[in-house]
């Protein structure tokens, strides 16, 4: 008995180091897919000064910057100074990368946060409707809203909410930015500047500068969060239905337990089972809806300065964010494969 | 050679189009030499009576000598171009505006009413069409901000020899022109020769000016003082106020984003707006007045050879940190912008400058490469001139924003307290400064900055912030013209919009085609159409190189092409 465990543990490393040893590997494509890419699609100074300066200037300038050299000269030097930790600075406004990766890295994880949040209290609660209500109208309306907000472009659907509840409309939440800037403002003057604002406005202990952050967290946060809510209806109804077909939870209703406790005690939680395998795809789907969500409330995340320097073709600072974003998917994935790997025997190497 | 000497006031600045010329059934040309344009007389006698469609449009095929022709039709006619001319027109859609795209389609419609001409359109994105435009594009749109607020500007980076355009025009009698006015230091003969060279220059049309931008603020009903919205283009902090209180914090929001504080690494109107109002000048502009004044000068000079210039600067000046601010802060200036020349940086504007030399510590003397030139205290007050602290900034290398707020290195009308760039920054007033912007009128400044302009519109209207700056919508500031939330305030603008003509790769067989064609298009382009449409007003008519507002800006091209 003994000995089977120690194998199963054993095993169960194994695929973890497997899982963690992958990461290198995947990052390194898309920093190496990411640096070829950039190059072909022009340069930061062309992208700025191409329309005031004389053609000798600017490939002066172009030559200055080291951007004439030979392709593969600048790639090994890039990895070199990854590997030493060194990112670049952007050149469209001169920030150190590994400043932007934090900085903005943590408000786009405060972001995605928020959007599990609103996805959990949306998608969770109507799931299970939807599943103990199956093919009823309870069940198709829920089921329509799952498409429609899962169907709809984030974007779209930010403006929407922009429109409904901006100046433009009920005029009662903010439209844009993670707080007010005399928010911001005073807690950096009150010295708190962990990049996570609702950490920062928590420490101040100010209800003004609390409230003022989750106001502004509501529309980002419901436009990400929707999204997922719909992935997260469809999952859960489907994975609980599935499960109230089993012999363990007929039998549990053959002993006469009411059906709301067959439901939330039986099989509820064997149903979130498969919510949690997908989770670590639908973080990066996040991921990627962040940008759009970043870029229409104008929330300085990774995907807000992504964008950014995409336009202005820095490629420093596109290949370090994809770097960073690249990281960020990969250790999730990992962390969600580990608890995977806890939670359900079945899944092993 | 007739010149048209009106002096006009003309209010325009403005931005481009890109016209790519296909020559379908025209063999394309490579004749590098110019053809003389018809004497002025004959070209506007040609064009007293500018074709319309319908006449136009009566004319498929090349008639030369027919009597009955006029306008651009008989111009075409007589230099035997066979019509309709088949043109593709090259603009970008994101560099310029949204409203790129409607400008284009505005002007392709003029052009094809006529008959006369058959256009294609075709867009590229910036960095694509940055590096195309001079090798592959023959008709394109460009726009342009100017580096300094004088006629100079506008006139020798187009026109030289070997400018910044590529599209191959050079024409002596215009280099010379140029080369005259930039040494002319009396005023009134230099706006004469000005006033000559561009209506020597709208007989060549290398470019077909279109549209003069405006400069727009929008502010909130509670700012009791508004920008001063003048011809140096500046965006100062210092006299804006709301709520009639001098200690109110004023919120302001831009999308004109920042590359650095270090003057030496930027070259935008974003970083320039910043630096304007935290580092000193030698030579600024004071409210309302476009012609540089002495700021920590006392007084400057040229001397008796017209090839240094020197300054006597103030005594007793203090950056903020507490650092002597002398004349050796202003050579460290000068010297490290050569030295640097970072390749994002303005150095370039320098071309004139020889060498600076400190002979005592509150006296400056610029050596300069040609005598008497007169652009040399423009670019003294350009974005290369913001003087930075020799005992913080980095002489060989750029100095990071970061090290620049902690050192305090200001000594402009503002400091900056809390600096996230391109996020949020905090400006407190500077109370040792005693530069031409004046005391600040406000307890300090919070600038925003957007990504998105739809959400700096949301947040004036909203009352988020006091005062909205570039840029926002035609659409946005029409819409908000009419709100009473909001005030729309103008000023005259430095911004041009042109279309560019490769003299040597566009349609036509001879030089003297391409003019004619050239002048065609002059002829059938309605800039009151394009400014009121397109533009609802915030850009317009542009009549001439010079943009109105400007000493010698006059109307030559429409004076020209479109009586």
């Amino acid at each position: 008995m003994a000995t089977k465990q120690r194998s199963s543990s054993a095993a169960l490393l194994r695929y973890l180091g497997v899982r963690l040893a992958l990461v290198v590997p995947t990052v390194l494509i898309l920093v190496t897919l990411v640096f070829f890419l950039m190059r072909v699609i022009g340069d930061p100074i062309s992208a700025k000064l191409g329309g005031q300066l004389t053609p000798d200037e600017l490939e002066r300038r172009r030559e200055a910057a080291g951007y004439n050299r030979p392709i593969f000269v600048q790639y090994f030097e890039y990895l070199g100074n990854v590997v030493q930790g060194d990112f670049g600075t952007a050149s469209k406004d001169n920030r150190k990368i590994l400043d932007v990766v934090l900085t903005n890295g943590a408000a786009t994880v405060e972001l995605v946060c928020w959007s599990l949040i609103i996805a959990f209290l949306v998608g969770i609660p109507l799931g299970r409707l939807a599943a103990r209500y199956h093919d009823r109208l309870a069940d198709v309306t829920i089921r329509f809203f799952a498409v429609l907000v899962y169907a709809a472009p984030v974007f779209f659907l930010g403006l929407v909410l922009k429109l409904i509840f901006g100046a433009h409309g009920l005029g009662i939440l903010p439209t844009s930015m993670r707080v007010s800037r005399t928010t911001e403002l005073a807690l950096a003057d009150l010295g708190y500047d962990s990049h996570f604002m609702i950490v920062d406005a928590l420490r101040s202990g100010q209800w003004v500068y609390i409230s003022d952050v989750l106001k502004h967290a509501i529309l980002p946060a419901v436009a990400l969060g929707l999204m997922e809510a719909g992935i997260f209806i469809r999952l859960i109804r489907i994975n609980l239905l599935e499960t109230l077909r089993t012999d363990y939870v007929v039998a549990a209703r053959a002993r006469g337990v009411a059906e709301r406790r067959v439901v939330s005690k039986h099989a509820f939680r064997n149903a979130l089972i498969p919510v949690v395998t997908v989770m670590g795809m639908e973080i990066a789907l996040m991921l990627c809806g962040a940008i759009l969500t970043e870029t229409t409330f104008e929330w300085p995340g990774l995907g807000y300065a992504l964008s950014q320097y995409l336009l202005a073709r820095d490629f420093v600072a596109v290949q370090g964010i994809v770097t960073a974003i690249a990281l960020l998917v990969a250790v999730i994935s990992f962390l969600i494969d580990v608890i995977n790997a806890l939670v359900d025997p079945r899944v092993r190497y | 050679m007739a010149f048209s000497k009106k002096f006009a006031a003309a209010l325009a600045v403005a931005a481009t189009a890109g016209l790519v010329l296909s020559a379908c059934g025209n063999s394309k040309h490579e004749d590098t030499e110019t053809t003389t344009p018809p004497a002025a007389d004959e070209t506007a006698a040609a064009e007293t009576t500018p074709a319309t469609g319908d006449e136009a449009g009566d004319e498929t095929e090349a008639a030369g000598g027919d009597e009955t022709l006029t306008g651009a039709a008989k111009v075409l006619a007589d230099a035997g171009v066979a019509t309709p001319v088949a043109l593709t027109i090259q603009y970008n859609p994101d560099h310029y505006g949204d409203a790129s795209a409607e400008e284009y389609g505005a002007i392709k419609e003029q052009l094809e009413e006529t008959g006369l001409f058959t256009v294609t359109l075709n867009s590229t994105e910036w960095v694509t069409y940055s590096q195309e435009r001079i090798a592959n594009y023959s008709i394109y749109q460009l726009g342009w901000f100017p580096d300094y607020p004088d006629a100079d500007n506008y006139l020798s980076v187009f026109f030289s020899k070997d400018n910044f355009l590529g599209n191959k025009f050079d024409e002596p009698a215009v280099q010379a022109l140029i080369d005259e006015q930039r040494v002319t230091t009396d005023e009134a003969a230099r706006a004469e020769l000005i006033s000559q060279l561009q209506s020597l220059v709208a007989e060549y049309l290398p470019t077909l000016p279109l549209l003069q931008g405006r400069q727009v603020a929008v502010i909130g009903t509670n700012v009791n003082e508004p920008p001063v919205l003048d011809a140096s283009f500046q965006f100062r902090f210092a006299n804006i106020q709301k709520d009639n209180d001098p200690t109110a914090v004023v919120k302001v929001g831009t999308t004109d984003m920042v590359t650095s504080l270090d003057p030496a690494g930027s070259y935008d109107n974003g970083s320039y707006l910043v630096q304007t109002n935290v580092y000193p000048m030698v030579l600024s502009f004071a409210p309302g007045n476009p012609v540089p004044t002495p700021e920590l000068a006392e007084s400057c000079e040229f001397s008796e050879d017209g090839a240094t210039y020197t300054c006597k600067i103030k005594d007793g000046l203090k950056w903020a940190n507490g650092n002597t601010l002398d004349a050796n802060d202003v050579k460290f200036t000068f010297d490290r912008q050569l030295t640097i020349a970072d390749p994002e940086g303005p150095s370039s504007l320098l071309g004139s400058l020889d060498s600076v030399t400190v002979p005592d510590p509150l006296t400056v003397e610029f050596h300069l490469n040609a005598p008497n030139d007169v652009t040399w205290e423009q670019i003294l007050a350009s974005p290369v001139g913001p003087v930075v602290d020799d005992e913080v900034f980095s002489a060989t290398e750029l100095t990071p924003d970061a090290d620049i707020v902690a050192a305090n290195a200001f000594a402009g009308a503002y400091t900056i307290k809390t600096w996230k760039i391109n996020e949020v920054a905090e400006f407190t007033p500077n109370p040792d400064y005693a530069g031409v912007q004046g005391t600040p009128q406000n307890g300090g400044i919070i600038m925003t900055y957007y990504k998105e302009s739809s959400n700096m519109r949301l947040n004036i209207e909203s009352g988020e912030d006091d005062v909205a700056w570039r840029s926002l919508t035609a659409t946005d500031i029409a819409s908000l013209e009419s709100s009473d939330a909001v005030e729309v305030v103008y000023g005259p603008g430095g911004e041009i919009r042109y279309i560019v003509f490769n003299v040597e790769t566009m349609p036509g067989d001879t030089p003297e085609q391409k003019l004619a064609i050239r002048q065609a298009i002059a002829m059938s382009i309605d800039r009151d159409e394009l400014s009121e449409v397109v533009y609802a007003g915030t850009y317009s008519p542009l009549c001439s190189y010079v943009p109105e507002g400007l000493p010698g800006a006059n109307t030559a091209v429409c004076d020209l092409y479109n009586q």
